[in-house]
């Protein structure tokens, strides 16, 4: 809450959070390092990919991470059984990054003609952003909820631990998959 | 309970604006390859970068709308004591970050390239975009948490999102005006 606290205590109480996600980041940062060389010259054009499939991620995450945390405090969800809630929870969860993936990738593809820089074909585009978007949402769709329900039933909020968790295990996960992806779908050979 | 159907009208519409917006982020990094190759470090340290400016700007933005909601702080721009250490603060922080954020990506852009450069350009480069960056941000989540509350709007989802992937832009852009400047 603003003014109750002097700087210092604000300072005191943010900076080490910051700090240690930045850091945490790092390693996002050096999958995504690794792209000038090898990545690149394989799938011209996926830089442009990058912030849109990171960013989408972290959407998705936490508003399905803020989602878990109400049924779990309202009690529709339970951390005994897999009830309906989080099952739905999920599913939507999963759709949603397939879906905005492949729009992703068709205006990824418009920008790499519009910018006029070297571009791989659409279908290249489509398959390698659908693929890192279906495997980054089951695997975090997952761990977002695992968090969630683990926290809540050890006695912490679910909505102060489950965001910032999710935020940076999402980007790591998900650089990840975009790797794997761009190889599984360039070994094709399309 | 869940209504999928209401979760899925809510979510597209400015989950997709977002990507449109993320594609633009996304051609700077693909237009400027060749200083990802000058310069392999700046690439290394981009995720960290907006995380951080993210987090900022996310954290002011729910402090200034619990301090709204208690009544602590008015929604207009004047006499603003408690406004000035908060925003006094974040500056702060910004800085000890960035500086820290510029001295590992220096060091990893040696190790990667094996070019060293003078110990202190990566922090100037990470130092100076970073507090541009983070100055409209904070701009940006006092304007927006002001007028969304003053309208009885609730920010959490539709404001949150596109600020974020907006700042993302930002942060993109300013660094790697900045890195191309320097270079």
């Amino acid at each position: 809450m603003v003014g109750t606290n002097p700087v210092w205590r604000i300072i005191a109480e943010t900076l080490p959070v910051i700090m240690f996600f930045a850091f945490i980041e790092l390693f996002t940062g050096g999958f995504l390092g690794t792209f000038v060389n090898d990545e690149l010259s394989l799938a011209p054009g996926l830089l442009i990919i990058v912030p849109g499939i990171l960013g989408l991620r972290g959407n998705i995450s936490s508003a399905l991470g803020a989602r878990i945390a109400s049924g779990l405090h309202l009690g529709y969800i339970s951390t005994r059984h897999i009830s309906k809630g989080l099952k739905k929870n999920i599913e939507v969860s999963i759709v949603l990054s397939v879906f905005l993936s492949f729009v992703l990738s068709v205006l990824a593809w418009q920008m790499c003609h519009f910018i006029g820089s070297v571009c791989m074909p659409l279908m290249n585009f489509v398959l390698i952003c659908v693929l890192t978007g279906l495997m980054s949402g089951v695997i975090l769709s997952f761990t977002t909820s695992g968090i969630a329900i683990i926290s809540y039933r050890k006695g912490l909020d679910p909505d102060n631990v489950t965001l910032p968790a999710a935020a940076s295990i999402g980007d790591i996960i998900t650089i990840i998959c975009l790797i794997i992806s761009v190889n599984f779908v360039v070994g094709l050979g399309l | 309970m869940i209504d999928v159907k209401e979760v899925l009208e809510e979510s597209l519409p400015v989950l997709t604006i977002c990507a449109a917006i993320s594609v633009l982020s996304g051609a700077f990094l693909g237009d400027n390859q060749e200083l990802f190759r000058a310069l392999p470090g700046i690439l290394v340290i981009v995720p960290s970068f907006i995380a951080v400016n993210g987090n900022i700007s996310s954290v002011m933005s729910s402090r200034l709308s619990s301090a709204l909601h208690t009544g602590l702080i008015k929604p207009h721009f004047r006499g603003k004591g408690v406004l000035r250490v908060n925003i006094f603060s974040m500056i702060l922080i910004a800085s000890v970050v960035f500086t820290v954020l510029g001295f590992v990506g220096g060091a990893i852009n040696y190790a990667i390239s094996g070019e060293a450069f003078s110990v202190e350009v990566f922090p100037m480069i990470t130092l100076v975009a970073g507090l541009v960056t983070v100055s409209i941000l904070l701009a940006g989540s006092i304007l927006t948490s002001y007028l969304t509350y003053r309208r009885g709007l609730d920010p959490d989802n539709v404001v949150v999102p596109i600020l974020t992937t907006v700042g993302d832009f930002v942060g993109i852009v300013v660094l790697l005006l900045i890195a191309g400047v320097v270079i």
